[in-house]
């Protein structure tokens, strides 16, 4: 985002609590007069609000997720919370809001692929799992009722398996990052359950694109838009495609029962329908999956460090 | 053993008759309401209870709830909004989001156990055809609001099971059904029976949202405080989701036909459909809705024993018997035009 922003002439203030990411993502920007680094808390509401004096656009990325490994309560507060801080910033400064709501909403709906007015199909309320999809369902709603009660233009932009260069390298980034790192170490690859359900892999320029347009286009202002690579996958055909484009052998592949993370369900199959991001904002993908998982391989090896214990 | 509990949202149907019930078995009861849906009139009758001690306050009042909690032992969380379709939209957000983050920070402080109400309105438009607190939850867009406040409970009981992960907090969730009752509000958090009576009393004709076949479970206050006093009582309901309500159910329209006949009004029932559209955009209605009720039944023994029309008998009677307090707290209820949850 940072680099396509500045390209096009935009000043950026770019805020990070670093938790989860590494500055080494925006190191290329730091002398670049139009980009500004500060390193925050979305939950800080002061700062936030204090640094988004004059933009005209703030973009919500910043997020807490994965709560079947802990952190179900983290999940649900910071997003919520963090969320919230952005909107009163934006009420406060006159300003537009874009942010990231995810796939994952539309939890176990069986119907595919999946629409922005198709029903978000939760499982039960004692698997934490759960808890990042409703998180982000409080967020679309807060970000709804500002709009309604003050007037916040909000877009809410779900997103489908993004990756690329400046992922984070654990399951943070998603399976894709974790299967790069085990074949780039020639260790099995853990797959969750069979490895028979599927997903859509976004490349990270694409997603960018996706995000620009509905920061700038007028029709964005109230909707919400599915942006992803229609192109499906099952997580089994991931693992040993990113084996084959990382060049090695045999792929090893360790299948982890689901009975390993407490109470849990997956989702079975996840496409998204981009027919409105396209109507409304002319999204199209354009990196497909080898290609994106090149270059994102090629970029995971060149910051991964082998040595020993490393990770 | 005597307990020192906490009842927010005591004002209101479930939280005036719960206070009554607890005080009644020799708990100390204090209570918190805001009258933004409660009314003062429901707590009058134990108001003067020594046991029982109120707080006019909001539970979005943070240091208020910090003071009022310290050193009870269980936490009942009735407080909520409803129905943002009525505007209020970010309200409704406000006090069910952070108002359950306020309490479950005060039940963590006070080392309370923390009973959560919730709502059948969380199966949203399940797809089973009985709801069994093991089916999934199912939201129409985040667009409706119409879905917020069920979105709002789902995220409330996800709060419940992350604090009792995070520390160790003993929370109890029960999903209510339809609970209608002896109330002095009849706003449209009660449910349509009660602006159906109003309607019936004063022979105006009946509104009724869609077609009216929509189908509602309705549970009789007395079965809602039993399996509450249940759960409250039962170290069983620790770390569960439990249906509270009742198998009777029925469409809108046989509910507006029952309660006709039952005021007796001198006339062929008179019902006025509204259609959706009048009152917000993309509006959806859940078709059916049946709740199990097998969960309370086993694990506590709860049975609901008032059949839908004795409690509806007993609910036009408790108008007829309040009629004219009902009418001077509910003006608008018995005036032409004003359009009822259905």
């Amino acid at each position: 985002m940072c680099g396509a922003l500045l390209e096009k002439g935009y000043e950026v203030c770019a805020v990070d609590n670093l938790s989860q990411s590494t500055p080494r993502n925006i190191e290329k920007y730091f002398n670049c007069r139009e980009f500004e680094f500060v390193q925050e808390d979305v939950l800080n509401e002061a700062a936030i609000r204090h640094l988004a004096k004059g933009a005209t656009v703030l973009v919500h990325l910043a997020a807490f997720k994965i709560p079947r490994y802990g952190n179900a309560l983290d999940t649900l507060t910071i997003n919520v919370h963090g969320t919230e801080s952005v909107l009163r910033a934006a009420r406060e400064r006159k300003s537009r809001v874009v942010f990231a709501s995810t796939s994952d909403v539309y939890g176990k709906n069986p119907h595919l692929p999946f629409t922005e007015t198709h029903d978000l199909y939760l499982g039960e309320t004692n698997v934490k799992r759960w808890a990042y999809a409703v998180s982000k369902i409080m967020d679309e709603h807060y970000a709804f009722a500002y709009q309604q009660e003050y007037g916040v233009p909000v877009t809410a932009l779900r997103f489908f398996g993004g990756y690329g260069p400046g992922q984070n390298t654990t399951w943070w980034g998603g399976p894709q990052s974790v299967f790069i790192d085990a074949a780039l170490r020639d260790q099995p690859m853990e797959i969750h359950g069979d490895g028979q359900q599927t997903r859509s892999f976004t490349y990270v320029s694409d997603h960018v694109d996706g995000i620009l347009r509905a920061m700038f286009s007028p029709k964005a202002a109230g909707e919400i838009f599915n942006l992803g690579n229609v192109h499906e996958i099952s997580i089994l055909d991931l693992s040993t495609l990113i084996w084959r484009l990382a060049g090695k052998g045999q792929p090893k592949v360790k299948l982890v029962s689901y009975q390993t993370f407490g109470k849990y369900e997956d989702v079975r199959n996840r496409v998204p329908e981009i027919s409105k991001a396209r109507m409304f904002l002319g999204f199209e993908p354009k990196v497909g999956l080898e290609e994106g998982l090149l270059k994102t391989i090629e970029w995971q090896r060149s910051v991964t460090n082998f040595g020993e214990g490393q990770s | 053993m005597k307990k020192k509990v906490l009842i927010t949202g005591v004002a209101g149907l479930i939280g005036s008759h719960l206070g009554k019930a607890l005080l009644e078995s020799g708990h100390e009861v204090i209570g918190v309401d805001d009258f933004s849906q409660g009314a003062r009139a429901n707590i009058v009758p134990f108001l003067n209870d020594e046991r029982f001690r109120f707080h006019h306050d909001s539970i979005l009042n943070v240091d208020r709830m910090n003071e009022v909690s310290e050193g009870v032992n269980v936490i009942l969380h009735l407080a909520a909004q409803k129905i943002p379709r009525y505007g209020g939209y970010l309200r409704t957000l406000d006090v069910n989001v952070k108002g359950t983050d306020i309490m479950l920070e005060c039940a963590r402080r006070a080392n309370a156990r923390f009973i959560f109400a919730s709502t059948d309105d969380v199966y949203g438009k399940g797809v089973d055809p009985v709801f069994t607190e093991e089916s999934g939850l199912v939201l129409g867009e985040s667009r409706v609001h119409r879905w917020a406040a069920a979105a709002s409970k789902i995220y409330g009981e996800h709060l419940c099971f992350g604090s009792a992960e995070k520390y160790g907090l003993a929370v109890a969730i029960i999903r209510y059904s339809g609970v209608y009752g002896p109330t002095y509000q009849l706003s449209k958090l009660s449910g349509a029976q009660d602006l159906f009576i109003a309607a019936a009393l004063s022979e105006r004709p009946i509104p009724i949202h869609g077609d009216g076949s929509q189908t509602r479970p309705f549970t009789y206050i007395s079965d809602a405080i039993d399996a509450t006093l249940r759960v409250f009582e039962s170290p069983y309901a620790d770390g569960e989701v439990i249906n509270v309500g009742s198998s009777a159910q029925l469409s809108i329209v046989n509910l507006a036909y029952l309660v006709w006949r039952l005021v007796g009004v001198q006339k062929k029932p008179q019902l006025h459909f509204i259609p959706y559209t009048d009152f917000s955009r993309l509006y959806e209605d859940p078709r059916q809705r049946r709740v199990d009720g097998s969960k309370a039944n086993y694990l506590l023994g709860y049975r609901p024993r008032v059949g839908l029309e004795e409690g509806m008998q007993m609910q036009v009677q408790w108008f007829r018997d309040h009629l004219d307090k009902i009418r001077e707290l509910n003006p608008e209820c018995f005036q032409a035009g004003e359009a009822p949850k259905s």
